[in-house]
């Protein structure tokens, strides 16, 4: 379908607004939109597929309603649906799992060659808000798919998917296009996005800053200015705040024939690890392989830890220790817990939360803790935005800043 | 046989008047209950959240249930165990228990607690929470035993992601003054409250009785009762006025949810000061008619609880199978207002406080009248503050997503029967103050644009609406509940 805008504005921070003039793109013409955290990628995919309205201009399609799409945006709405609905309380036993994946997709005659195309048949009847982080992105282009739609807008739709869906995915969307289904695909930009795509748009701190053949752009001699490395690293971070070390010959973490199972469903088992102090492990798996289970186990987070022999700097689990014994000494990344960050605090407070491992501030931090936080900041590229809400950060933003928040706490571990 | 009404008036004052908000150099920690055995009765949201918290702040916790729900592997039982938590029957686990917390639906409170204390091991701890069984059906328990109340005031999902957040929710707490034989009930309570994460949101120490008598009028008056009477009247009110019947069930449903949401961040001062100047003059004058109106309906209500003749009438309706009960809940279900069909439109949020002006002047009247009923009843701010006010919101997102039928059938029994009480007398009891209700306050909004006022009336309602005693208690509480007291 044809695209049309003029004279776009949308604010989308103090400092920067997404503004677009003038941009055409012909019927049934895909294109890459590229550009980095903030440069309005995500605002721009939401003006199109109708979540934002512009606070003045206009976008003009041809057919509207043939038009699906797929972001972060659209996966925290379908929680905040779920934990409105939720119906805990009055369920016998206390849980509400919410909606299973097949009620989140909906129905479509095509619903079982989707999904074995995307290879999500195995999940379909499992609640959406329990599957990882890989997995919802299928289910979401699976919803997407199931409207047959002739316009898809793509908001890093290969985030969280380990190698192989990505092929897989990747495939899939050449041969949509092939099909004469037109993408209109927001991300960082990388060789490996769909090489039907030919038209490349590169945003740039809110504007359209170049435009053309996939090829043209790339090979631009402003291309690299746009993209060439903006973070400097400073010589040195800033300091971390102290408490009583560890004994160093404790082992961060040791599990004795550790075995998890969902339901009677088992994830892993006959697990025997010591991860020694000093030492560095990636632990790598395919989407749903059980990683975040895992991760899970050490973070504390995890009740089913209790009643397993798991021993955590020292600590046996459930031997009459707090979580927040065990919490104080890792800092922890993941995707999962900053979708759960979800509380009104400003920016500065976000970083300094990390501090305390708490979601949101509930603590009186000290002076030097503020300090250190403002550094974290400005180290970040954020300086002046101290007193932004988190939740008004672009999705990278937030993601930059929890990663500063729960790095500066006594480095003994991270973990994510 | 009634407890409360066994006291004599000096002890039932004492107890009524209790209510102080913990400061935070007053907690111990869980020390007292650390290595104690700790069985939790029951396992719906409150029992299984409260026990996550409980073990992951280093508690010895486990699940007794009664024999059918372990034979038949149903739910409670399947989240107690896949939580790794030991579950087992009643007569394995009680004997051992230090404490026993009873976290049944309230109703249930006599069998259950008649089944658990004779296996009680001496001298060990029993808690409630809530005290209707104590207080209204006067059970007695054993002598040896400590009787505590520890009551999360949310929802237990809500317990469970603040504890995990590094909060908690606040907490009310008490001990029975009769069952108190080593004098550290209070302890157990503290601790408790603390290995659940409400210290961190503000306890308040109360008594059974302060709890029961104005858990009963908040949640039978303003809660339930002035909801319900607003639904209808609102609903009835804009289809005789020709307003759109789908706009209008939007407008109501959805309705109380966001005008309380304002209520819940800045008490009624902050949910008026989303009006314009006019819109917010208009509100003041309808909620002080409603509350002529009303005040004598609200004082009878506490009256009625005071005196026990509520939970008497309630308690034969209980023994003749909820006859009653459940012949009202039909006539909910059979309202106009239930059987309609909202819009899929959006309705702006600003445009719920516009055109919902009557609806707000309902919910203003009616936290003053039952908070100010419960404080002339001698039952303190604090304790009315959150029987009154704070639980609004809760109620309100309920009717949002269930409309009043389905709201009526997952409230305790108590606050439905209550509910339907207050109705059937508040709906006649308006008819000739909605008589002369056109659809400016109520669907349309008001007619002129201007946001013009008198600055000297328009300064006298500010005063009057912040000035309110449950303002005032409002702000030091909420204070407490917000995370920010950096």
């Amino acid at each position: 379908m044809q695209i049309s805008i003029e004279n776009l504005f949308f604010p989308i921070n103090q400092k920067r607004s997404l503004r677009i003039d003038n941009w055409f793109l012909s019927e049934g013409k895909s294109a890459l939109i590229c550009g980095a955290n903030g440069s309005g990628k995500s605002v721009f995919a939401q003006l199109l597929s109708g979540k934002l309205s512009s606070a003045s201009g206009e976008i003009q399609f041809s057919r509207p309603d043939k038009l699906a799409s797929v972001s972060f945006e659209l996966e925290a709405e379908i929680l905040a649906e779920d934990r409105y609905h939720n119906d805990s309380e009055f369920m016998e036993g206390g849980v509400d799992h919410g909606r299973v994946a097949r009620e989140i997709i909906g129905n479509g005659e095509n619903l079982t060659s989707i999904c074995d195309l995307i290879g999500i048949s195995y999940l379909l009847e499992r609640p959406f808000k329990e599957i990882s982080t890989g997995e919802a992105r299928k289910v979401l282009i699976a919803k997407a798919l199931i409207k047959s739609p002739e316009l898809l807008i793509l908001d890093e739709p290969l985030s969280g998917l380990d190698i192989k869906s990505r092929q897989e995915i990747l495939e899939l969307f050449n041969s949509l296009i092939n099909q004469g289904v037109q993408l209109l695909l927001f991300d960082f930009y990388n060789e490996e996005l769909p090489t039907s795509i030919s038209h490349l748009v590169y945003l740039f701190e809110g504007n359209i800053v170049l435009e053309g053949p996939r090829k043209d752009v790339t090979q631009s001699s402003k291309w690299k200015t746009y993209t060439g490395f903006q973070i400097q690293l400073p010589h040195h971070l800033p300091d971390c705040y102290h408490y009583d070390q560890l004994d160093v010959d404790c082992p961060f973490v040791e599990t004795v024939d550790l075995e998890v199972a969902y339901n009677g469903k088992m994830v892993f088992k006959d697990l025997n690890w010591v991860f020694k102090s000093g030492e560095h492990w990636r632990i790598s798996g395919p989407n749903g392989s059980g990683k975040s289970t895992l991760l899970s186990m050490i973070s504390g987070d995890n009740p089913k830890a209790y009643g397993k022999d798991i021993t955590l700097f020292g600590i046996k689990r459930g031997s009459g220790e707090s979580i927040w014994d065990i919490k104080q000494h890792f800092g922890i990344l993941s995707s999962s817990l900053h979708r759960d960050y979800r509380v009104s605090v400003t920016l500065l407070e976000a970083v300094v939360s990390g501090f305390y491992d708490s979601i949101g501030l509930y603590d009186k931090p000290t002076e030097s803790q503020w300090r250190i936080g403002k550094e974290w900041i400005e180290l970040l590229g954020m300086k002046g935005r101290e007193q932004t809400p988190f939740s008004a950060l672009s999705f990278g933003e937030q993601r930059r800043t929890y990663c500063s928040s729960r790095c500066q706490i006594t480095i003994n571990l991270i973990v994510g | 046989m009634n407890y409360f009404n066994t006291l004599p008036l000096r002890l039932q004052l004492r107890e009524l008047g209790k209510c102080s908000l913990l400061d935070p150099s007053e907690y111990n920690g869980v020390e007292i209950l650390k290595g104690k055995k700790i069985v939790i009765i029951g396992c719906g949201a409150q029992g299984l959240n409260q026990g996550l918290n409980l073990r992951d702040s280093g508690l010895d916790v486990s699940y007794a249930l009664r024999e059918g729900a372990i034979t038949d592997q149903r739910q409670s039982w399947k989240n107690a165990s896949e939580n790794g938590f030991t579950v087992d029957t009643f007569d394995k686990l009680v004997p051992t228990a230090d404490l026993v917390i009873n976290l049944t639906p309230d109703k249930q409170h006599s069998n259950a607690v008649s089944q658990v204390m004779p296996m009680m091991k001496e001298g060990a701890c029993l808690s409630y929470s809530h005290g209707f069984n104590i207080v209204e059906e006067g059970m007695q328990i054993r002598d040896d035993l400590t009787v505590i109340m520890v009551a999360p005031k949310s929802p237990g999902t809500e317990v469970r992601e603040e504890y995990k957040r590094g909060f908690g929710v606040p907490t009310l707490i008490a001990v029975h003054t009769d069952n108190d034989p080593k004098g550290d009930g209070v302890e157990f309570a503290k601790a408790y409250a603390v290995g659940t994460g409400g210290h961190r949101a503000g306890v308040l120490m109360s008594s059974f009785v302060a709890e029961v008598k104005s858990d009963l009028m908040g949640e039978q008056t303003i809660l339930c009762g002035m909801l319900q009477t607003g639904s209808i009247l609102c609903y009835d009110k804009m289809i005789e006025k020709g307003i759109d019947a789908a706009y209008a069930s939007k407008l109501v449903q959805q309705g109380w949810e966001t005008i309380t949401e304002a209520l819940k961040v800045g008490g009624n001062t902050n949910m008026m000061n989303r009006l314009s100047n006019p819109a917010k003059i208009k509100a003041y004058t309808l909620a002080e008619e409603l509350k002529d109106i009303m005040r004598s309906l609200y004082e009878r209500h506490m009256d009625r609880i005071m005196t026990g003749d509520f939970s008497e009438e309630m308690m034969k309706d209980w023994a003749n199978d909820d006859a009653d009960l459940l012949k009202w809940r039909e006539e909910t279900n059979a309202l106009a207002f239930e059987k309609s069909v909202p819009t899929t439109d959006e309705i702006d949020e600003q445009a719920y406080f516009d055109d919902g002006i009557l609806m707000i002047a309902m919910v203003k009247a009616g936290v003053e009248l039952a908070f100010e009923s419960m404080v002339a009843a001698g039952i303190k701010a604090e304790s009315a503050y959150y029987e009154s006010l704070h639980e609004v919101p809760l109620i309100a997102n309920l009717i949002s997503r269930k409309k009043l039928y389905e709201m009526n059938r997952v409230i305790s029994d108590t606050a439905e029967y209550g509910c339907y009480l207050f109705s059937q007398k508040s709906v006649p009891l308006l008819k000739d103050f909605m008589s002369k209700i056109e659809t400016d306050v109520i669907g349309a909004g008001l007619t002129s644009d201007s946001n013009g006022a008198d600055n000297q009336q328009l300064d006298t309602i500010n005063r009057k609406i912040q000035d309110h005693p449950v303002e005032k208690i409002g702000v030091i509480l909420r204070d407490y509940m917000t995370k920010n007291r950096n």
